[in-house]
C-alpha cells in the first residue's frame, strides 16, 4: 500500500518535470520557430483578431501576438531559473556558514537577513530595480538581492539542529576540517529541504520577474517579453483583451506547471511537509 | 617490571557548565591510561564521565587543566594541528546508528577517517574496510549498507571498526554497549578485551554498568559530581569499595 504510493508520487514528479522540460525546450527553441517576425510591425495588420497568418492576432502596432509570445519565452522563463539558482546557492552557502560557525558572523548576517525580510519582497526588488534602472539584467539582481534570505534561514535553521547530532561529532574525530565536513556532511543533508524550496519558488519567481516587467522596471518595450506585453495591452483591454489574455494564460501555464513540478518535488523529497 | 607507558593523561581538568546555574562537570580529574590497559569510569548519569570523554577527544574545551597525550600537550592545540590527534585518539559512541551519516553507505563512512589519515588509494582503502569488518566480525556485504539497515549491535561492530582504522592509540567508549542486548553486549566486550591486547590499544571504557567493567576493566575510575572519588584496580574497586559514594553506587547495582 505504502509502496503504491510512493509509485504514485514518482509518477506525479516523472510527469510534471517531463512537462517542465518540455516548457523549457519548448522556451529554447520557440524564438527561432516563430511564424512571423516578433519584431516587424505593420499598422495595416494592427489589432486584428485571430487568423491564419496571425494566429493570436497582431497588437496595437500589428506585431504578431503569438510570435511575440513564443520570441519571449526564453527571457522571463530562464531568467527567473537564473534567479532561483543564484539564490539557492549564494543563500543556501551563507546559510551553512552562518549555522556552522555561529558567533559574531552568524549574528551580523542574521540581523542583515531580518532587515531584508522585514520589507515586502516584491516591494524591495522595485525599489532595488528602481536604483540600478530598468533592464533584463537588473531585474534578476534585485530580485536575488530579495530572494537569498528564505535559502540562508532554512540553511542555518538545519545546520543548527544538526551541529548537536552525533554523526558531526563523529566527522571531527574522524579528522575531517570543517569545509570537509560541510561539503560532505552538512551540505547534503541539507540539501533535499533547499531543493524542495527552490523548486517550489520557480514559479514565483517567473510572476515577480513578469511583474518588474510588467511595471517597466524590468525587460523595456518594444522587447518581446510576456511582462512588456501585458503592459503594452493594458489600455487596449476593453476593445481587444486578446493582447493582454494571451500573454497571461502564458505566464499562467508556466507558473502552474513550475508550481505543480515544485510540489512534486516536494512530496518526493520531504513527504512530511505536506 | 615491565612499566607500560603512558598514553594519556590528565591532570586537574576543570570544566564549568556555565547555564542558568553553574555546574562543575569536571573538578580537577586527573588519570592516566596505559597502553593495553583498560580504564573503566563509572557513576551515575551526570558525574561527568562524558565531559570527561569530550574533553579528551577535544570535542569540547576545558576551563584549566592539561590532557596529555603520548607525552604532548594536547590541550589547546587548534585547527590543523588538533585534528592530528584523532590519529591517535578515536571514540565509539552510545548511540551507534547515528553516528553515522544515515545518507552514506558504511563504506564511505568508514573511508572518511582512511581518506584523512592514511595515503592509502581508493582501491587499498576498501580493501583496509573490508578487513576491519572482517576483524570486527562484520560481513563483506555491510559495506553497501546505509546505517539504518543495520541492527544497533551491527552498528556498534561497525563504528568500532571505524575507530580502530588508524591504529589509534586510544579508544574512547562512551556508553558503547549501554544501548544493546545483553548477548551483544558480551560480544562487545569480548572483542573490546581482544582488541586492547592484540592492537596494544589503550582504551577509557565509560559506563555505568559496573558489572561489565568488572569483567572488562584493569582499572576503574569511580567519579561523582565532577570529582574522582576512587580509582584503582578493578576487582579491588568494585569488590571492596572504601568510598562511600562507591559503596553506594554498588549496592544500588548488585542488590
Amino acid at each position: 500500500m505504502r509502496k503504491r504510493k510512493k509509485d504514485k508520487t514518482k509518477q506525479r514528479l516523472i510527469l510534471w518535470s517531463t512537462l517542465v522540460l518540455a516548457l523549457c525546450i519548448w522556451a529554447i527553441v520557440a524564438p527561432h520557430i516563430t511564424p512571423n517576425d516578433p519584431y516587424y510591425s505593420n499598422l495595416a495588420v494592427a489589432k486584428q483578431g485571430p487568423s491564419s497568418q496571425y494566429p493570436l492576432g497582431t497588437d496595437q502596432l500589428g506585431r504578431c501576438m503569438l510570435s511575440r509570445i513564443m520570441a519571449g519565452a526564453p527571457s522571463t522563463i530562464f531568467s527567473a531559473i537564473a534567479v532561483v539558482m543564484i539564490t539557492f546557492i549564494a543563500g543556501s552557502l551563507i546559510g551553512v556558514f552562518c549555522g556552522y560557525y555561529g558567533g559574531r558572523f552568524d549574528a551580523v548576517v542574521m540581523r542583515i537577513v531580518d532587515m531584508f525580510q522585514a520589507f515586502p519582497g516584491i516591494v524591495l526588488a522595485i525599489a532595488v530595480a528602481g536604483i540600478l534602472g530598468a533592464g533584463m539584467r537588473n531585474a534578476v539582481i534585485a530580485l536575488s538581492v530579495v530572494g537569498w534570505t528564505q535559502y540562508t534561514r532554512l540553511a542555518r535553521s538545519r545546520v543548527l539542529a544538526m551541529r548537536e547530532e552525533l554523526f558531526m561529532k563523529a566527522a571531527k574525530i574522524s579528522g575531517s576540517s570543517d569545509l570537509k565536513i560541510i561539503f560532505r556532511h552538512v551540505l547534503p543533508n541539507a540539501m533535499s529541504v533547499l531543493v524542495v524550496t527552490a523548486a517550489l519558488s520557480i514559479g514565483g519567481n517567473i510572476m515577480e520577474m513578469a511583474s518588474l516587467s510588467f511595471l517597466g522596471l524590468g525587460a523595456q518595450s518594444p522587447k518581446a517579453e510576456w511582462g512588456v506585453m501585458m503592459n503594452e495591452g493594458r489600455s487596449l483591454l476593453q476593445l481587444y483583451p486578446g493582447m493582454i489574455l494571451y500573454p497571461g494564460i502564458f505566464i499562467f501555464v508556466a507558473v502552474m506547471l513550475f508550481n505543480l513540478f515544485g510540489d512534486s518535488v516536494r512530496d518526493m523529497l520531504d513527504p512530511r511537509q505536506k | 617490571m615491565y612499566m607500560a607507558e603512558k598514553v594519556l593523561e590528565t591532570v586537574d581538568l576543570v570544566k564549568i557548565f556555565k547555564d542558568s546555574y553553574e555546574v562543575k562537570a569536571l573538578d580537577n580529574v586527573s588519570c592516566f591510561v596505559e597502553a593495553g590497559e583498560i580504564l573503566g569510569v563509572v557513576g551515575e548519569s551526570g558525574s561527568g564521565k562524558s565531559t570527561l570523554a569530550r574533553a579528551v577527544t577535544r570535542l569540547i574545551n576545558v576551563d584549566s587543566g592539561s590532557i596529555i597525550l603520548n607525552g604532548n600537550d594536547i590541550t589547546g592545540l587548534k585547527g590543523k594541528e588538533m585534528r592530528k590527534i584523532y590519529n591517535d585518539i578515536q571514540m565509539v559512541f552510545q548511540d551507534a546508528v547515528s553516528s553515522f551519516d544515515a545518507r552514506l553507505t558504511i563504506e564511505k563512512n568508514i573511508d572518511e577517517v582512511l581518506e584523512n589519515f592514511t595515503s592509502l588509494n581508493r582501491k587499498q582503502r576498501k580493501e583496509k574496510i573490508k578487513q576491519l569488518l572482517r576483524t570486527v566480525g562484520l560481513k563483506e556485504e555491510y559495506l553497501t549498507r546505509k546505517p539504518l539497515e543495520l541492527s544497533g549491535g551491527e552498528c556498534q561492530r561497525a563504528a568500532i571498526a571505524r575507530a580502530i582504522a588508524t591504529n589509534p592509540k586510544l579508544l574512547i567508549c562512551d556508553e558503547a554497549t549501554s544501548a544493546l542486548d545483553v548477548s551483544m553486549q558480551a560480544q562487545i566486550v569480548k572483542m573490546l578485551k581482544k582488541l586492547a591486547v592484540e592492537l596494544n590499544i589503550a582504551i577509557l571504557f565509560i559506563s555505568h554498568d559496573l558489572a561489565i567493567v568488572n569483567g572488562l576493566c584493569d582499572r576503574v575510575l569511580v567519579m561523582y559530581h565532577g570529582k574522582v572519588v576512587e580509582s584503582g584496580k578493578a576487582t579491588e574497586v568494585i569488590c571492596n569499595p572504601q568510598d562511600d559514594y562507591t559503596k553506594k553506587l554498588k549496592a544500588s547495582v548488585f542488590i
